[in-house]
C-alpha cells in the first residue's frame, strides 16, 4: 500500500507542477538556511572539546573588586599556577600561558612580524592536545630559548628544510626588567596548527622561562599577564576546589601587596576580593563575552540562540507554507477523500497517505537543499567569518541524520494537512456539498500573518542597521579620515630615525604631512589618572596620545583654543585637552592652567581642540588629553607614522614609503593600513549583522511570498466562478482585482502590528550599543511595512490579475 | 406493512423506526420519519420520489455512511448504531459497493488504479489484486482504458468504471444513488442491463432514481415522499 501512496504522490508531483515547485521550491530553501545555520552552530559548540580531557580541564578567571574597579577577566599572575597545584590536591596540574607581544622574527634574511607568538610552561603540551608531528612533546619547552613552531610557520622560515635544530631570532635582544632577553631560540619541535575551534591559537610557542619578565614577577599577584589553566583529578567537584582558592590567594598575596606599596587586608576590609575562578574549558569561546580571551576567539552564547531560532523560524515558514497549501487544496481533493473513505479507507490509512505525500515532498526538496547549501557555502563563510566545510560523509551519521531531519519536516509539514483532510465526512461528498476552503481559515490567516510578521520584522531591522551604519560612515568624527595611511613602527623598528623617516616622507609632493604619534584612531591611546588645578576631589581619568608638532595638522582636528605644538615653542610640559576635558574639569579659561601626572610633572595647558572621536561611535567621547613627544610622561615602545597622501594614485604612494622605510629599516617589515579600513574594521561586527539581517530577510519574504502565491492561486481558483458572476454584473477588472486582493491585503496589514513592536524593542536595544546612534524614526517601520505590502501585493494581483481579465463565460461554464 | 423478517430468505437489511432530522436552534428539520424497511439478499430494489423526499439519506443510512438520529438498524444481522467509524468501515470495506451518479472516480488515479484502490484498502495481496483487476476489466471490456485517467472517458464509460470498482470487492449489497443520472438514454440502458445481470448473479442492489423506466428494472420500488414511506413495501 505504501509503494501505491509513493507512486500516487509522485505522480501527484509531476502533474501539479506549481504546487510541487512552491512546495518542493519552498521546503529546500528553508531545509537549506537551517542546514546552513545548523552547521554554523554545530561549529560554535565544537570548540576546544577535541582535548582528551576537555572535561577535567579549567580556565582560571581573575575575578576581583578593588578602588572602585570590579571585573573578570583572564589574566592572572605568574605565581598562581604552583600554587594550586602545591595547595590544593584535587589539582593535577598547571599550565600557564603568556601572550608574547608582537615581534619581529628572523631567519638569516627572512622576517615576519609575528602576533601569533604564545610562551606556555613545559607541561602544556601534556595538558593540552596539540600534536607534536616532531620532537619530544615532554622536553620540547623544557629548557629556555626553546620554541615549538606549527607546520605552517616552519615552512615558512625553512622551506623544505628539517627545521628541528634551527634557531630564530624572536625579536631584539636587550635588557628587561633588569635582565638580559636573548632573543636566540632553537627549534625543538614541530606542532600541527591549532584547529580553528581552539580558544587557543597560536603560530608559535617558545618556553616561558625565555621572557625575563614573567621570571621578573613570579613574586606578584598582581601582575595579570599570564593565563593559567588547569587540570582536576578525576572525581574532584570544581565548585569545592573554587572554594579552597581564596585561603590560597590569602596567604600568598599580601606579601606580594605589602611588596608595591598596598595592604591586601585593607582591600578585604573596604569589601573588596581578589580572587581567581573556574571556567569549564569548554564554556570559554561562548561564555567569555564579558571576560574576554587573550589567546583566541571568543563566541556569543547568545548569537547561537538567536541564529538557532532563526533558522527555527525559516524552517517554521517553509512547513507553514505546506501546511497552508494543503489545508487550501483540501476543496479539490475532499472528493478524493470522500470516495477513498467510501471505499473503505479508514483516516489513519489515509492519515498515512498524506503523510507519505508529505515525505515524498520533503525528501524531494532534501537533494535540492543540499545543492544549495554547496553552492551557497562560500558566501555564507564570508558572511560568517568562518571556514565551514560540508561533507555528506562527515560526521558518519550526516547522511542518516539528514533523512531523519527530512523525515521529521515531513511529518510536521504533512500531520496537520493530513489531519484535517482525513476528517471529512464522506456523506457530505456525496451530497455533493464539496468541503470548502473555509476549514482551516482561521489557522491559516493566523499562520500568514505570523510568517509576515517575521518578514517584516527583519526588513525593518535591516533598515535600522543600515541607518546606523550610514550615520556611523557619515559622522563628523572631528578629524579627516580620509587619505591617511597608518604606517606601524611597533617596538620602535625606527628607532631614533622616526623623525627623519617622517621628515623624508614629507619631501616627497605624494605626502601633504606626516606625523608620529603614540596612538591613532580608532584607538584611545594610552590611560591613567591625573590631578588637575582646582579640582579638590582627588584624581580624574584621561585618555591620550603623545604625538609631534604636525599631529593636528596631519589628521585635520580643529583647534578651538590657544595653539597647537610646535618647533617655535618648548612643548615638554604642554598639554592639549579636548572640549570634553576642559568642560570635565569646569575650566572657565582654560589656557595656562595645569594638570598634574603624579610623580612625574606638571603640564601646562597650552591649547583646546574640538572633541574628535578617537574611539569608535560605540563609546562617547572622554577627557582626552596629548602630550609632546619630547614630555617622556610615558615609555611608550610603539608608534604609528600618520601620512596624509595626496589624492592620486595611492599604490604608488605606497611604494614610495615602503622604499623610505626599506632605506631607514631594512631588516623590519613595512606595515601599513588605511585609517579608513581600521575604522570600517571596528563596525565589521555590526556590518555583518546588517548583512545577516539583509539575507534573512529576503529569504523570508521570499519563502512567505512563495506561501502567499500559492494560496491567492487556489482562492483565485476557487472564486473562478464568483468572479464570472461579478464580471457579468458589471464589475471592473480593477474592482475584481481589489476584491481578491483586500483578504491578503489585511492580513499583511494585521502583521505589521506584531512586527513592529517586536523589532523597535530588539533595535532598540541594539542601538544602545552605540553611544552616538541614529533616532528610530516610525517612517522605518512604515517603510517595512509598505515593502511587505507591495511585495504581497504584487504576489497576490498577479494571480488576481489573469482570473480578472478571463472571460467571465469561460469561467461560468464550469458549473 | 410486512414484517420482511418473516419472509422466506434472511433479510440483509433492517431498518425499525428510522428517523433523520436535522437540528438548527429549536427546529427539527426532518429528513425521515418511521421508516420500517427490510430488504432481503438478492432483492433488486428501486427506492423513488421527488427531489427533497430524503432518497439520498435513506441511501447514505443504508451504507452506513450516515447515521439515523432514532430507530434500529440491522445489517447482517447485526446491530450497526452503536458501531465505532472503524467498525463501519470494516462493514462497508467488506460487503458493500457504492455506485454515484457523478461516478466519483478519483481523478489523478488511472483506470487501473482506481479500480484496484478499494483492494488495497482490503489490504490483498499484489498478486490476486492484479487478477481481480485485470478479471473485471475484462468482464467490463475496459481493458484498452485501464491506462487512461478519468477525464479522458466519456461519462458512460466512467460510470462503467465505476460500476466495476463497486463490484470488484465482490460486495453482498450495491448501492447506487442515480447511477443513470447524467447519462443518456443508451448509455443509462446499459448500465441497468449490467445490474440486472449483477443481481442475477446474486448481488443485492438497491438505487435511487427518479426515472420510472429505470425503477422498473427492479423487482420492488419504494415511494418516498416528505421522509415517509408510501404505498407498499
Amino acid at each position: 500500500m505504501i509503494g501505491s501512496f509513493i507512486r500516487i504522490a509522485l505522480r501527484n508531483l509531476a502533474r501539479h507542477r506549481l504546487y510541487t515547485a512552491i512546495n518542493v521550491g519552498g521546503l529546500a530553501l528553508g531545509l537549506a538556511c537551517t542546514i546552513l545555520i545548523l552547521l554554523w552552530v554545530r561549529d560554535e559548540l565544537s570548540f576546544d572539546r577535541f582535548h582528551r580531557d576537555a572535561g577535567s580541564l579549567y580556565r582560571l578567571n581573575w575575578d576581583f573588586k578593588w578602588n572602585g574597579n570590579e571585573g573578570v577577566g583572564p589574566g592572572t599572575p605568574p605565581p598562581l599556577a604552583a600554587a594550586l597545584v602545591r595547595d590544593i590536591p584535587e589539582v593535577a596540574a598547571a599550565t600557564r600561558i603568556y601572550p608574547v607581544p608582537r615581534q619581529v622574527v628572523r631567519f638569516n634574511d627572512k622576517f615576519f612580524n609575528e602576533s601569533g607568538i604564545l610562551a606556555a610552561d613545559s607541561n602544556f603540551f601534556a595538558l593540552l592536545d596539540f600534536a607534536l608531528t616532531a620532537g619530544d612533546p615532554e622536553r620540547a619547552l623544557a629548557g629556555p630559548n626553546s620554541v615549538v613552531l606549527t607546520e605552517e610557520t616552519a615552512h615558512r622560515y625553512f622551506g623544505d628544510d628539517p627545521p628541528l635544530g634551527k634557531f630564530l631570532k624572536i625579536g631584539e635582544e636587550g635588557n628587561v626588567m633588569g635582565r638580559l632577553y636573548k632573543n636566540l631560540f632553537k627549534v625543538t619541535g614541530i606542532v600541527k596548527a591549532p584547529p580553528h575551534n581552539s580558544q587557543i591559537q597560536f603560530t608559535m610557542i617558545t618556553s616561558i622561562s625565555s621572557h625575563p619578565e614573567v621570571a621578573f614577577f613570579d613574586w606578584s599577584w598582581v601582575w595579570m599577564q599570564v593565563v593559567t589553566y588547569a587540570k582536576l583529578r578525576e572525581g574532584a567537584v570544581s565548585d569545592v576546589v573554587e572554594a579552597k582558592i581564596p585561603p590560597l590567594v590569602r596567604r600568598y598575596a599580601p606579601a606580594a601587596f605589602s611588596r608595591i606599596g598596598f595592604s591586601f587586608d585593607e582591600l578585604i576590609r573596604e569589601g573588596g576580593h581578589w580572587d581567581f575562578r573556574l571556567q569549564e574549558m569548554t564554556d570559554v569561546y561562548l561564555g567569555s563575552a564579558a571576560i574576554g580571551n587573550r589567546l583566541g576567539p571568543t563566541g556569543d552564547r547568545v548569537q547561537v540562540f538567536l541564529f538557532s531560532l532563526i533558522a527555527f523560524f525559516i524552517l517554521g515558514i517553509a512547513c507553514i507554507n505546506f501546511m497552508n497549501l494543503a489545508t487550501a487544496r483540501s476543496a479539490n481533493r475532499a472528493k478524493e477523500i470522500g470516495v477513498r473513505k467510501v471505499l473503505g479507507s479508514s483516516r489513519g490509512t489515509l492519515l498515512g497517505q498524506f503523510l507519505a505525500e508529505s515525505l515524498v515532498f520533503s525528501f524531494a526538496a532534501l537533494p535540492i537543499a543540499l545543492i544549495l547549501v554547496e553552492l551557497s557555502l562560500v558566501p555564507f563563510n564570508r558572511l560568517a567569518g568562518k571556514s565551514l566545510a560540508f561533507s555528506l560523509l562527515d560526521p558518519p551519521w550526516l547522511p542518516g541524520g539528514l533523512l531523519v531531519f527530512a523525515g521529521i519536516v515531513g511529518l510536521v509539514s504533512g500531520s496537520y494537512p493530513g489531519f484535517y483532510l482525513s476528517s471529512f465526512m464522506p456523506v457530505n461528498v456525496m451530497k455533493g456539498t464539496r468541503g470548502t476552503s473555509h476549514g482551516g481559515r482561521r489557522l491559516r490567516n493566523i499562520l500568514v500573518v505570523l510568517q509576515f510578521a517575521v518578514t517584516i520584522a527583519l526588513i525593518a531591522c535591516t533598515i535600522l542597521v543600515k541607518n546606523q551604519m550610514d550615520f556611523v560612515r557619515q559622522a563628523d568624527l572631528g578629524f579627516d579620515k580620509n587619505g591617511i595611511i597608518v604606517i606601524s613602527n611597533d617596538n620602535n623598528r625606527l628607532g631614533n630615525q622616526a623623525g627623519a623617516f617622517r621628515d623624508a616622507l614629507t619631501s616627497h609632493p605624494e605626502v601633504v604631512d606626516a606625523s608620529i604619534s603614540t596612538g591613532v584612531p580608532p584607538g584611545a591611546g594610552f590611560q591613567d589618572y591625573y590631578k588637575a588645578e582646582g579640582l579638590q576631589e582627588g584624581q580624574f581619568g584621561l585618555a591620550s596620545y603623545m604625538t609631534d608638532d604636525s599631529f593636528l595638522g596631519t589628521l585635520g582636528i580643529r583647534l578651538v583654543q590657544g595653539r597647537g605644538f610646535s618647533k617655535e615653542f618648548s612643548d615638554s610640559s604642554s598639554v592639549i585637552l579636548n572640549e570634553s576635558a576642559v568642560r570635565y574639569l569646569g575650566f572657565k579659561d582654560p589656557i595656562g592652567k595645569t594638570i598634574a601626572y603624579p610623580s612625574r610633572g606638571t603640564y601646562r595647558v597650552v591649547g583646546v581642540v574640538k572633541d574628535f572621536h578617537f574611539v569608535t561611535l560605540y563609546a562617547p567621547i572622554t577627557p582626552f588629553a596629548l602630550f609632546h613627544a619630547s614630555s617622556k610622561s610615558y615609555s611608550i615602545p610603539s608608534s604609528y607614522v600618520i601620512v596624509r597622501a595626496r589624492a592620486g594614485d595611492p599604490a604608488r604612494t605606497i611604494s614610495i614609503l615602503e622604499s623610505e622605510w626599506k632605506a631607514f629599516a631594512p631588516a623590519t617589515p613595512f606595515e601599513y593600513t588605511f585609517l579608513n579600513d581600521n575604522l570600517a574594521r571596528d563596525y565589521a561586527t555590526a556590518e555583518r549583522l546588517g548583512t545577516v539581517f539583509l539575507v534573512f530577510s529576503f529569504l523570508t519574504i521570499v519563502i512567505a511570498c512563495i506561501g502567499l502565491f500559492g494560496l491567492a492561486a487556489f482562492s483565485t481558483e476557487q472564486r473562478t466562478k464568483e468572479i464570472g458572476i461579478r464580471k457579468v454584473l458589471g464589475a471592473s477588472v480593477g474592482q475584481v482585482v481589489a476584491s481578491l486582493s483586500r483578504d491578503f491585503i489585511l492580513l499583511v496589514a494585521v502583521a505589521n502590528l506584531i512586527a513592529w513592536p517586536v523589532a523597535w524593542y530588539v533595535m532598540n536595544r541594539w542601538l544602545e550599543n552605540f553611544a552616538y546612534r541614529t533616532e528610530i524614526s516610525w517612517l522605518t517601520f512604515l517603510l517595512a511595512g509598505a515593502i511587505a505590502l507591495g511585495v504581497a501585493l504584487a504576489t497576490v494581483s498577479y494571480q488576481a490579475l489573469r482570473a480578472a481579465r478571463a472571460n467571465p463565460v469561460e469561467a461560468l461554464k464550469y458549473e | 406493512m410486512a414484517d420482511s423478517r418473516s419472509a422466506t430468505s434472511a433479510p440483509l437489511i433492517w431498518l425499525k423506526g428510522i428517523a433523520r432530522w436535522y437540528s438548527s436552534g429549536f427546529v427539527k428539520t426532518y429528513v425521515l420519519r418511521e421508516i420500517n424497511l427490510g430488504i432481503r439478499e438478492g432483492e433488486f430494489v428501486s427506492i423513488m420520489g421527488p427531489s427533497g423526499s430524503g432518497k439520498s439519506t435513506l441511501l447514505h443510512i443504508l451504507g452506513l455512511l450516515d447515521e439515523p438520529s432514532a430507530g434500529e438498524h440491522e445489517f447482517l444481522g447485526e446491530q450497526v448504531h452503536g458501531l465505532s467509524g472503524k467498525e463501519r468501515t470494516e462493514l462497508h470495506k467488506n460487503y458493500i459497493g457504492f455506485v454515484f451518479q457523478s461516478y466519483h472516480l478519483i481523478d489523478d488515479l488511472t483506470v487501473y488504479e482506481n479500480l484496484e484502490t478499494p483492494l488495497l484498502y482490503k489490504n490483498i495481496k499484489s498478486a490476486e489484486r492484479k487478477s481481480l483487476v485485470s478479471d473485471v476489466l475484462d468482464r467490463f471490456q475496459i481493458v484498452a482504458k485501464k491506462d487512461l485517467f478519468p477525464n479522458q472517458l466519456s461519462g458512460g464509460q466512467q460510470q462503467l468504471v465505476g460500476i466495476a470498482r463497486a463490484v470488484i470487492t465482490s460486495p453482498r449489497l450495491i448501492l447506487a444513488d442515480e447511477p443513470t443520472g447524467n447519462l443518456n438514454s443508451a448509455q443509462g440502458e446499459e448500465i441497468m442491463d449490467l445490474f440486472t445481470r449483477l443481481n442475477r448473479e446474486g448481488t443485492t442492489i438497491v438505487q435511487v432514481t427518479h426515472s420510472e423506466k429505470n425503477a422498473s428494472y427492479g423487482k420492488r420500488i419504494i415511494n418516498l415522499l416528505d421522509g415517509h414511506v408510501k404505498g407498499p413495501m
